[in-house]
């Protein structure tokens, strides 16, 4: 295998890697501004290994694809703070937890 | 009249697309939530008009419209733009009962959203690059998260589930992007039937589409990557709920479908595809029917059902033969009609939205419960209906390719079913309301949509042969000729 071939294969995987360690930050975060932070990690991976692999149309899919992601994201931060008067997942999920309406018992 | 009927059908792939876009750009004009809702039913209709036909003209044997540089129209695609068309419209049309669950000003953007989503997914439907269906996919996920915001208004809850949205879809964009670059990299950037000459790189390739079919499967709501669906379904109400269940997951199934007979067309990437796609199958019967037996919240109950009846469309596919593909057609359809009259009949429940407000629910609206019950009698599977048809057709698909086991699936999927489905049926003919409201619908009419779908779930499963001969029809024109 050549130096180029290794060192494309060494760039995929470097992105790849980046890829699950903002899914895994995505998916898993105590507060939602890190897992907003997590998405935008994971698809900024991805947009590097796009370029590296074919660049083009794909990548600039990949940009506005990242842009409409964050514009979303801050949005949603900024009403969940505004709602719930915080933004840790534990409160929120307390929160949404204690105004889910319970079950009487059957008749 | 005759000539712009034939320039419409000439144009037909483009306007399925452009229409709900056009009818998407009116609506940010449009101001108060009647308006918005009446202007947005009109553009659904419209489109689902456009691609019914255009359907029933492919199944006729007539000739498909021409093929362009970015559009391709092939048998998958025609069959899920009507069905997403379709759905999308009794919807749109539904929703008039559920104006309010959302501000009066923040209606038009729903609205917009929702026919963005379907803009998209018909996109995907049909569009000739990897590229164009990438970026179709991912206006149609970023539209379904801001449908699921916009309800945070009247339920705080529908913020955080369409953070989880956000936080899974952007992880599957991510995944459904480096695919692309690796199936382009592999074989080349044009989704026309795949062929083992064609494969520059068989390993790249196949990297590539198991990232795809993951990053769908999670847009589907399949398992185990179906964390995001119960928060989300879970509160973001009626059209909510009918957005992402009965248009979004039904048409990241198609476009899975799509990419699947995209893929099984080369031995050299088939085998590992259909390995993938049998893994996530078989999971996605077991862990959410699981799920639904536990659930208590109706929407959340139609959620887990749905990803398990989508365990049941990926074991179809991953078959591989047209007959495989045929039973999957049949299915999502099921599914979609499935969703369209258990959501729509369970809206006029307002914010209530436990199991307990279905109690009673045959005295005090038999009309939802009569949705209701069509939908889960499909959702078990029960002979004659639209649900036993495609699972009918696994297990001959199944038996037929060697995978007798399949009909395993399908009788676990089905057992399942009957205990949570079939307590909806006994909450709503046999218990007694425990004083909880129903909202009195004033826009009956609207409830039409749902009782149209619960209709079409038993008649359909009546008399199939149409149905089961459109769905064979496209199926070859994806895969080739059956053997």
């Amino acid at each position: 295998m050549t130096l180029e071939a290794l060192g494309l294969r060494a760039e995929i995987a470097l992105c790849i890697a980046m890829l699950m360690l903002g899914a895994v930050m995505a998916m898993s975060s105590a507060n939602a501004v890190k897992r907003v932070g997590g998405v935008v990690i994971a698809q900024i991976a991805a947009l590097l290994a796009a370029g590296v692999l074919v660049g083009g149309d794909i990548v600039l899919v990949g940009a506005a694809m990242l842009a409409g992601t964050l514009t979303i994201g801050c949005a949603l931060i900024v009403r969940l703070q505004e709602r719930y008067g915080g933004v840790d997942m534990g409160e929120l999920d307390a929160a949404d937890t204690e105004s889910e309406p319970r079950e009487p018992g059957a008749t | 009249m005759s000539v712009w009927i034939e320039f419409v059908r000439s144009q037909a792939p483009l306007l399925a697309i452009g229409a709900p876009l056009l009818g998407a750009a009116l609506l940010m004009l449009v101001p108060g939530a009647r308006l918005a809702w009446s202007a947005a039913s009109a553009a659904a209709i419209i489109t689902a008009v456009i691609a019914v036909d255009m359907a029933l003209r492919g199944a006729a044997g007539a000739p498909l419209p021409d093929q362009s540089p970015s559009i391709r129209v092939d048998g998958v695609g025609v069959w899920a733009v009507a069905v997403v068309s379709s759905i999308a419209a009794f919807v749109i049309v539904g929703s008039g009962a559920m104006l309010r669950e959302f501000h009066r000003r923040a209606a038009p953007f729903v609205f917009t959203l929702v026919l963005v989503m379907v803009a998209a997914l018909n996109g995907a439907a049909l569009c000739r690059t990897f590229v164009g269906f990438a970026a179709s996919i991912e206006t149609m996920w970023l539209a379904a998260v801001g449908v699921a915001a916009l309800h945070g208004d009247r339920d705080r809850g529908a913020l955080t589930g369409s953070l989880r949205m956000l936080a899974a879809g952007g992880a599957a964009g991510a995944l459904l992007l480096v695919g692309v670059a690796l199936v382009v990299r592999g074989s080349g950037a044009d989704l026309s039937t795949l062929t083992d000459q064609q494969l520059r790189s068989p390993q790249s390739a196949g990297l590539g589409l198991g990232m795809i079919l993951a990053a769908l499967a999670l847009n589907a709501g399949v398992a185990p990557l179906q964390a995001w669906t119960g928060p989300a379904f879970g509160r973001v109400g009626g059209l909510g709920a009918l957005a992402l269940g009965a248009i979004a997951s039904v048409g990241a199934l198609f476009a899975l479908v799509r990419i699947s007979a995209y893929a099984m067309a080369a031995p050299a990437v088939a085998v590992g595809v259909s390995n993938v796609l049998l893994a996530l199958g078989l999971v996605s019967v077991l862990a959410p029917s699981l799920q639904a037996v536990g659930a208590v919240n109706v929407r959340r109950l139609a959620a887990y059902a749905a990803a398990a009846q989508a365990g049941c469309v990926l074991v179809s596919v991953a078959l591989g033969s047209p007959a495989g593909f045929a039973a999957a057609l049949v299915q999502i359809t099921a599914l979609g009609a499935a969703a369209v009259a258990l959501l729509g009949g369970a809206a006029n429940l307002g914010q209530a939205h436990g199991l307990d407000a279905l109690d009673g629910l045959a005295r005090r609206a038999p009309l939802s419960a009569l949705a209701i019950t069509a939908s889960a009698l499909s959702i078990m599977g029960a002979p004659l209906t639209l649900g036993f048809l495609g699972r009918w057709r696994l297990i001959e698909a199944g038996v037929g390719g060697g995978w007798w086991w399949a009909a395993g699936a399908v009788i676990v999927l089905s057992l399942a079913a009957v205990l949570y489905a079939g307590r909806l049926i006994e909450r709503v003919y046999f218990k007694r309301a425990a004083g909880v409201a129903v909202e009195r619908n004033l826009l009956k009419v609207a409830l039409a949509p749902a009782l149209i779908a619960a209709v079409a779930v038993i008649c359909v499963g009546l008399e199939p042969s149409w149905l089961l001969r459109a769905a064979d029809a496209a199926a070859a024109a994806a895969t080739g000729p059956s053997p």
